[in-house]
């Protein structure tokens, strides 16, 4: 069997760590390309809103290179990515592969769910694959702490694209790791390395939330890479999707009953969106209450368009935004997103939030 | 006496007939927004997201089309009907999307319906809803059984084949078993897609006139299409699109009609998913289209397609007829 999975930022790192830990042969498939958003759009209902198209891609392209399993999620009561695999395994089908999907169900049990597949892919015993999940688990949690500093070293760095740089070695590094000791090794060495990029200190950048919808949030290659161009614009970008949040909520507080999650979005929410929308839907609303009120210069929402849980919170958008007068770009994305008309629209929201906010200060001073 | 609009839109016609019930037994007054017209659209259009389907863009306009004339706007919050089955994300958070979008509105009522997460809900926001219109818990009882009794007979009607209109007015089927079509089409669409005729560019009635037998998902019953929906996928979580899914698998055994044209609205997403899935299973089967509208859908495109459709079937029908009539010659 050789194991395949879809990217989504740098995911890739610790699903190969669990499947290789686990004696399964891995094929990561190549990173999201133009190539593989073509082969998805091609072969994709185009209806179906840009993650469906382009994990089609990465299954097409894996499976050229020999992949013939693929591991998924589905499940009832979330978006359409529940369905995904039901329509994607019978496109594979038609177009002559035969390939199999390795499910697991994540609208409930997420833990048991997960262990019960990676025993039933491996044969190999419970500890085994505990230990497994957990080299995966750590490697996930460095890599969002590293993006974490990532984000706040940025926009204050001398040399621009150092940080950048710096960042994408220690990630480079982490895709060659294999134990517990070594990950955290080498994170705390990144992390050190990108604090001592040279920084700006006297700059105060401009404070942006990103928000919306899962995935593109965490696959650059959706949005032009929006979180590096923020960056480099000057803004001190803050996200509330991690991958690290997501497992540890829906794999362990969820478990023993520890109802948390965006909570206090919710409640922020309650008075525009009084309901659970499926998706990120509701915290998109909450958030953005809950940034305006810690000060953020603005909000940048970011979903595939057609996205049910996003559209229905881009209709209360409007109104939060001027209740608690915060600015907010909601940015659709597709496959006919150009980096041009992207690029131009960023410059134009940090140029008005910048000019907003020395406004702003001169009021005070006044 | 209160007057209760309810917006001539999206569930409309799937219970309508129950809402009118329950509000009448609690002695308040229905009042329906108009038929749909261009100036209803239009106020849609402008005050929904622009990137929203257009039953919802719709669903907007008939909101406004009622302000004014009602005391209270009826809204409710379809999150789950069936235990581990679910609406589309827009028709959840329907009620807070009006709010959001349409200024200066009558109070909402909404009532929450989720059996999977919180079946308790239901009861409590009738309740609340009660007390909001000063009716008894007696009160309330009697007029949501009265209100079941209008479903259930709406649905009685629905399966004798009357369409959806017909059997919100509630006439008795004058229609006796049709003979004189050329053919039968399946039309498998949620029913606000193609019930609405202005919507719809009339669908139904074009049909009609090209010759054709037209009948619904709804003809079926709920119970036996949500079973045969498994054998096309197990996995739909939509009780709408999952109703769809049953009544193909139904025709595609039956062979009770001749195509099957599914029509769903730009920009939906479960039928994005659903209906490619039962494209695909039926298309080498049965002939199958799909129509995809929006408020740029024009009259023409439709009625070339349905042409093009119905000729083909026709003409396949014809032939086969000639076949069999000549191998019975030579028998």
């Amino acid at each position: 069997m050789k194991i395949s999975f879809p990217h989504m930022g740098n995911l890739y790192i610790p699903l190969t760590l669990l499947f290789s830990s686990l004696g399964l042969e891995v094929v990561v498939p190549p990173p999201i390309s133009k190539e593989t958003m073509n082969l998805g759009v091609k072969y994709s209902p185009e209806g179906a809103c840009l993650p469906f198209k382009l994990t089609l891609g990465n299954f097409l392209e894996a499976a050229a290179l020999g992949a013939d399993t693929f591991f998924m999620a589905q499940g009832y009561g979330l978006c359409r990515f529940g369905f995904y695999t039901e329509v994607q395994q019978k496109i594979m089908r038609e177009l002559g592969y035969e390939t199999n999907m390795a499910l697991v169900n994540i609208s409930q049990n997420v833990l048991q769910n997960l262990l019960r597949k990676l025993k039933e892919l491996s044969g190999k015993s419970q500890l085994q694959v505990l230990g497994a999940v957990r080299l995966a688990l750590v490697a996930i949690k460095v890599l969002d702490d590293l993006e974490k500093l990532l984000y706040q070293v940025r926009p204050r760095e001398l040399r621009k694209g150092e940080s950048t740089k710096v960042h994408q070695k220690t990630v480079d590094r982490l895709a060659q790791a294999s134990s517990v000791s070594e990950i955290r090794r080498i994170g705390s060495e990144g992390m050190k390395e990108l604090a001592a990029v040279g920084q700006d200190p006297a700059r105060t950048p401009l404070r942006v939330g990103i928000l919306g919808e899962f995935y593109v949030v965490l696959e650059p290659f959706t949005s032009s890479d929006v979180e590096r161009r923020l960056g480099e614009m000057g803004v001190e970008i803050t996200k509330y999707l991690y991958a690290s949040d997501w497992v540890s909520f829906h794999m362990f507080m969820k478990l023993f009953k520890v109802f948390k999650e965006h909570k206090s979005a919710a409640e922020a929410a309650r008075p525009y969106l009084a309901y659970n929308v499926s998706g990120d839907g509701l915290q998109t609303v909450g958030q953005t209450i809950l940034c305006a009120e810690e000060g953020f210069d603005g909000i940048v929402q970011l979903y595939p368009f057609t996205c049910m849980p996003e559209i229905v919170a881009k209709h209360m958008l409007p109104k939060v935004s001027d209740d608690f007068r915060i600015p907010v770009l909601s940015l659709g994305l597709d496959e006919h997103s150009g980096n041009a008309g992207f690029i131009t629209r960023l410059e134009a929201f940090t140029d008005l939030i910048n000019r907003r906010k020395s406004l702003r200060r001169l009021e005070v001073a006044k | 006496m209160a007057r209760i609009g309810i917006p001539r839109a999206l569930f409309y016609y799937d219970y309508f007939p129950l809402w009118q019930a329950f509000f009448t037994a609690l002695g308040h007054q229905v009042v329906v927004s108009d038929a749909t017209n261009k100036g209803i659209l239009e106020d849609g259009i402008k005050r929904a997201v622009d990137e929203t389907c257009l039953p919802v863009k719709l669903y907007m306009g008939h909101v406004q089309n009622l302000r004014g004339r009602v005391d209270y706007l009826f809204i409710p919050r379809l999150v789950s009907l069936e235990e581990k089955h679910f609406s589309c994300p827009k028709f959840i958070g329907l009620p807070d999307m009006v709010r959001g979008s349409v200024p200066n509105l009558p109070p909402i009522l909404d009532v929450t319906v989720d059996v999977t997460d919180n079946k308790k809900l239901t009861r409590s926001s009738l309740l609340e809803l009660g007390k909001l219109l000063g009716a008894s818990q007696g009160q309330l009882g009697e007029a949501y059984q009265a209100g079941l009794q209008a479903h259930r007979s709406y649905r009685a009607r629905l399966k004798q084949g009357l369409t959806h209109a017909e059997a919100i007015r509630g006439s008795t089927p004058a229609k006796t078993a049709a003979t004189d079509y050329l053919l039968r089409v399946a039309l498998l669409s949620h029913p606000y897609n193609i019930c609405d005729s202005w919507v719809s560019n009339n669908l139904i009635g074009k049909l009609q006139k090209m010759g054709a037998d037209v009948t619904t998902a709804d003809a079926l019953s709920l119970g036996y299409l949500r079973q045969k929906a498994n054998s096309l996928s197990d996995q739909i979580f939509w009780t709408f699109e999952k109703k769809l899914a049953g009544a193909a698998m139904h025709y595609l055994e039956t062979r009770e009609v001749d195509g099957i044209i599914l029509v769903m609205a730009f920009e939906c997403g479960p039928d994005s998913l659903v209906t490619e899935l039962i494209e695909r299973e039926v298309r080498d089967r049965l002939p199958v289209m799909t129509l995809c509208m929006d408020e740029h859908t024009g009259e023409a495109g439709i009625v070339t397609r349905l042409e093009a459709f119905v000729d083909m079937i026709v003409r396949q029908k014809s032939r086969q007829e000639a076949a069999a009539a000549k191998e019975w010659a030579q028998a």
